[in-house]
């Protein structure tokens, strides 16, 4: 009762109002502390990078565990990812990745064929994407050597294509010399070479002529030498 | 003198309680004090800081928190002035101005408690804070 005997007691209303409110407070602060503990408060993030792989499926890994699979390089998009293949490069980006907010996490892209990417650690803070790119998977090239008997002309002017692209070219001036070349090349995988020789005259007389030799091999090491005579 | 009424006691008789010389007494209906200054300015400025004490929830929180604090500090302050015959004097009789003086203390202490907590929380799980 008031001290005029009427309605509440202004003090006794002031600190019930007080109470409540620190209750308030407290029960807020429960649920912000379980949300964390349960990871429920989340962030965005985006990664992206490329893969030197004939895979056609990749999956990325946070914090060591799977998390998404894709196709790879197949020219895809949506609203979680795109992907496409330029230059041997398939091209990727995971989109709509929520993780713990406010948390470290390392991010990592794995192959199907067991191709795994370099880990980076990112930190993602809540309400805004953590873009996390750069994470590809670079097959090792190799110097290798493409050697081969030059028996079609003297003059000729030599080009190599690796997998159907240009790798080196070369001027052989006469018939019987031998070229060499050193083209790079991704290892352990196989590979077609193919020597074109235009161009070109033989014993004094002009001649031109086109001569091509082409091999497929496997590549292992540095130490791997292919030949390719002409013709 | 005889046949007069003689008194039985003394005249003016003895009230049935004493009367101390200063009683609070709740005044009369339409007496009561108007509305002050520092009420309806704690009020007002108690309602405003709660009304805008959740903006300390977005990113930039600790600059936002100067709205709210401004507000509470000045309804608490205010509110103090115009309520403080309630909370010092418990037997003064409240009227309606000194209950909306301490509405309004009410208010910015709870609008400055509520700030406080939400910088704190949605700094530290959402922002990032490390406290």
């Amino acid at each position: 009762m008031n001290d005029d005997g009427n309605g509440i007691d202004p003090r006794k209303a002031f600190f019930a109002v007080i109470a409540v409110g620190a209750v308030v407070v407290a029960c807020m602060s429960g649920v912000f502390y379980f949300a964390d503990r349960a990871g429920v408060i989340r962030a965005q993030v985006l990664v992206s990078g490329y893969a030197q792989t004939n895979a056609t499926y990749g999956s990325l890994y946070v914090d060591g565990v799977k998390f998404i699979t894709q196709p790879f390089g197949g020219g895809y998009y949506d609203y979680s990812y795109y992907s496409y293949s330029y230059e041997g490069r398939k091209y990727f980006t995971f989109q709509n990745v929520m993780v713990r907010a406010n948390a470290a996490h390392t991010f990592q892209v794995r192959t199907e064929l067991g191709e795994e990417s370099q880990v980076i650690e990112a930190t993602t803070p809540y309400g805004v994407t953590t873009t996390v790119p750069g994470l590809s998977i670079e097959k090792k090239m190799v110097r290798i050597t493409v050697k081969g008997m030059n028996n079609a002309a003297n003059g000729l002017s030599l080009t190599l294509y690796v997998d159907g692209q240009y790798a080196d070219n070369q001027y052989s001036s006469m018939m019987g010399q031998q070229y060499t070349m050193w083209p790079n090349v991704t290892d352990n995988a196989n590979h077609s070479f193919r020597i074109q020789a235009s161009g070109g005259y033989s014993y004094g007389y002009n001649y031109s002529g086109d001569y091509t030799n082409q091999t497929y091999a496997y590549v292992s090491g540095e130490g791997t030498v292919i030949t390719l005579n002409l013709p | 003198m005889s046949g007069q009424p003689q008194a039985s006691g003394t005249y003016p008789p003895p009230p049935l309680m004493p009367i101390p010389p200063m009683v609070p007494i709740a005044p009369f209906p339409g007496q009561a004090k108007k509305m002050g200054a520092f009420d309806t300015a704690s009020l007002v400025l108690g309602i405003l800081a709660i009304c805008l004490h959740w903006v300390v929830i977005f990113k930039w929180g600790l600059i936002l928190y100067t709205v709210p604090l401004v507000l509470s500090c000045l309804a608490v302050a205010f509110g103090t002035i115009a309520a403080h015959k309630i909370l010092v004097r418990k037997k003064a009789a409240p009227t309606p101005s000194d209950k909306a003086g301490l509405a309004g203390f009410a208010l910015g202490i709870l609008s400055l408690m509520f700030a406080t907590a939400w910088l704190l929380l949605a700094q530290a799980y959402l922002w990032g804070w490390a406290l």
